[in-house]
């Protein structure tokens, strides 16, 4: 049979991809911390019919060959942590990261995991935790009585009294990464290391390629809608252009098909 | 039997692979770095042995019974080559998504040798190499690149990798003195005909440009891949009637010639 046909299915799957891509993204436009993904793609081996460079009937040298390509595969979904909006909650407990970073929490089970949403809250014990309850590493406990929590820029917290005693300190770090792109997505706004990641650098905010903290502000996701727009329209559009492709080689091969009657 | 049905059987699996190849582009529509396929045909002249046979007539009132076609063209596929022209850019604002502009390609060194690419999807891994999205390394002129982590990285125009603006690498991009020797081994990699390298030279500085935060995107021309896929259509259609109509003449022969009244 044609390979075309199996050529335009590759196309179609590959273009189906990168709609599920998209539409995760738009999906996620509001989600505090979210990190767009594109889908990657590469074309697959080739069929060579002719071989550039054999010798001719005629003794001269074919100049090219002749080769068919198979298609395309998908070879990554990869994620963009580029920064994302900031928004003004002035919430004490909202941090933002604003540059390289993520803030390490620890979930029901013990696991590191790393985070860029910074939506802080506390739990019945005074402990800092997100939005899931997951304690932020290292954990910081904010006494009954404090009224105001200041963090500065460098990840120094206090906390102190209405009559302005400081009732605690304690640093919150933030955790770098070689190759960011390679962290495991585990949903709910956090992050896993991977073998591609590389480890985890614990950093003074601030210090060497490290962001900053800004306090009273949440990093909104870093979706832009139009860019998704567009996406989808590309990848839909290709999707039927693979389409015509199989229903051309069906058509043609209807037609070989009634050429014996 | 008919030599049109043959004539036309060489037309009909031509425009096949014709299509084979459009599917191909087609489903590449959204592969960064991709090249289009296009192909060219050619005639096969066929001269007949009786063609050079010493005319038997000896007097100009003898003719011949039925006029001899004298040649017989049977079209082919004769080369398909790699449309080289520049695709577009897209901006995407990724540190190591790096597009060339102007003619050149990236090395890659992978297990089964060195290849070219257009493809500039890369990433810093776990141990801080420069690689392509399936985990190769990328060449530098002085073999592969380390990225040390850095604040900035940035990619001049020249190909420099700069971290805090201090140099550590050059990227190895290198001109084909001959692009049409080029052969698509999949995975967005070329390679010299039969799989050897291919001539290299430097790129020339003012016609090549790296662009980093782009990817290049390929250059298929869905317009023109679909007036490709109806005129592959409709001349495969044409060569089936051809064939439907010396069969329908062989029939007619076949019954009505030979028939004793």
């Amino acid at each position: 049979m044609m390979r075309s046909l199996y050529t335009a299915t590759t196309g179609m799957v590959a273009m189906q991809l990168q709609i599920d891509t998209m539409s995760n993204n738009l999906a996620n436009v509001n989600t505090l911390g979210f990190k767009k993904s594109r889908a990657e793609f590469e074309d697959l081996m080739y069929q060579t019919l002719n071989v550039a460079g054999t010798e001719n009937a005629g003794g001269s040298r074919l100049p090219t060959g002749l080769q068919v390509g198979m298609g395309v595969r998908p070879t990554t979904v990869h994620k963009f942590f580029q920064q994302g909006d900031f928004q003004n909650t002035g919430n004490q407990l909202d941090i933002a990261i604003s540059g390289q970073g993520f803030f390490r929490l620890q979930d029901p089970s013990g696991n590191d995991v790393y985070s860029r949403s910074g939506s802080f809250k506390l739990n019945q014990d005074g402990t800092i935790v997100n939005a899931n309850g997951y304690t932020l590493q290292p954990t910081i406990t904010i006494p009954q009585q404090a009224t105001n929590v200041v963090i500065t820029e460098k990840g120094v917290l206090s906390a102190t009294d209405n009559q302005g005693n400081v009732l605690t300190t304690a640093n919150i770090p933030v955790y770098t990464f070689i190759n960011p792109p390679g962290l495991t997505a585990l949903g709910k706004n956090v992050y896993q290391i991977s073998d591609a990641s590389g480890a985890a650098q614990e950093l003074i905010p601030g210090d060497q390629n490290a962001g900053t903290l800004v306090q009273g502000f949440l990093e909104m996701s870093n979706v832009q809608m139009v860019d998704e727009m567009v996406g989808l329209i590309v990848g839909q559009r290709a999707y039927e252009a693979n389409s015509k492709s199989i229903s051309t080689a069906d058509a043609m091969l209807q037609t070989a098909a009634n050429l014996k009657r | 039997m008919q030599q049109s049905s043959i004539s036309a059987l060489f037309g009909a699996l031509s425009n096949e692979t014709r299509l084979n190849i459009i599917a191909n582009n087609l489903a590449n529509a959204n592969t960064a770095g991709y090249k289009a396929d296009k192909v060219a045909f050619q005639d096969v002249f066929q001269r007949m042995a009786s063609d050079y046979a010493p005319d038997a007539r000896n007097d100009l009132k003898q003719k011949n019974l039925l006029p001899r076609p004298l040649i017989v063209a049977k079209p082919r596929l004769a080369e398909q080559t790699v449309d080289m022209t520049q695709g577009s850019l897209e901006t995407t604002g990724n540190t190591f998504d790096l597009a060339l502009s102007g003619p050149g390609f990236f090395r890659v060194q992978t297990p089964e040798g060195q290849f070219l690419t257009r493809n500039g999807q890369f990433y810093r891994n776990a141990q801080g190499q420069l690689v392509t999205n399936q985990g190769y390394p990328v060449l530098g002129e002085s073999g592969t690149i380390n990225i040390p982590d850095g604040k900035v990285v940035s990619v001049n125009a020249g190909g420099q990798i700069l971290v805090d603006n201090q140099v550590v690498g050059t990227l190895g991009i290198v001109d084909v003195a001959n692009t049409k020797e080029l052969q698509k081994v999949g995975q967005s990699f070329f390679t010299g005909a039969n799989g050897a390298q291919p001539a290299t030279r430097p790129v020339d500085g003012t016609r090549t440009t790296v662009n980093q935060g782009f990817i290049e995107k390929p250059n298929v021309e869905v317009v023109t891949e679909m007036v490709g896929m109806i005129e592959a259509h409709r001349s495969f259609e044409a060569y089936t009637k051809i064939i439907s109509s010396s069969q329908d003449m062989d029939k007619q022969v076949t019954s009505q010639v030979g028939e004793t009244r």
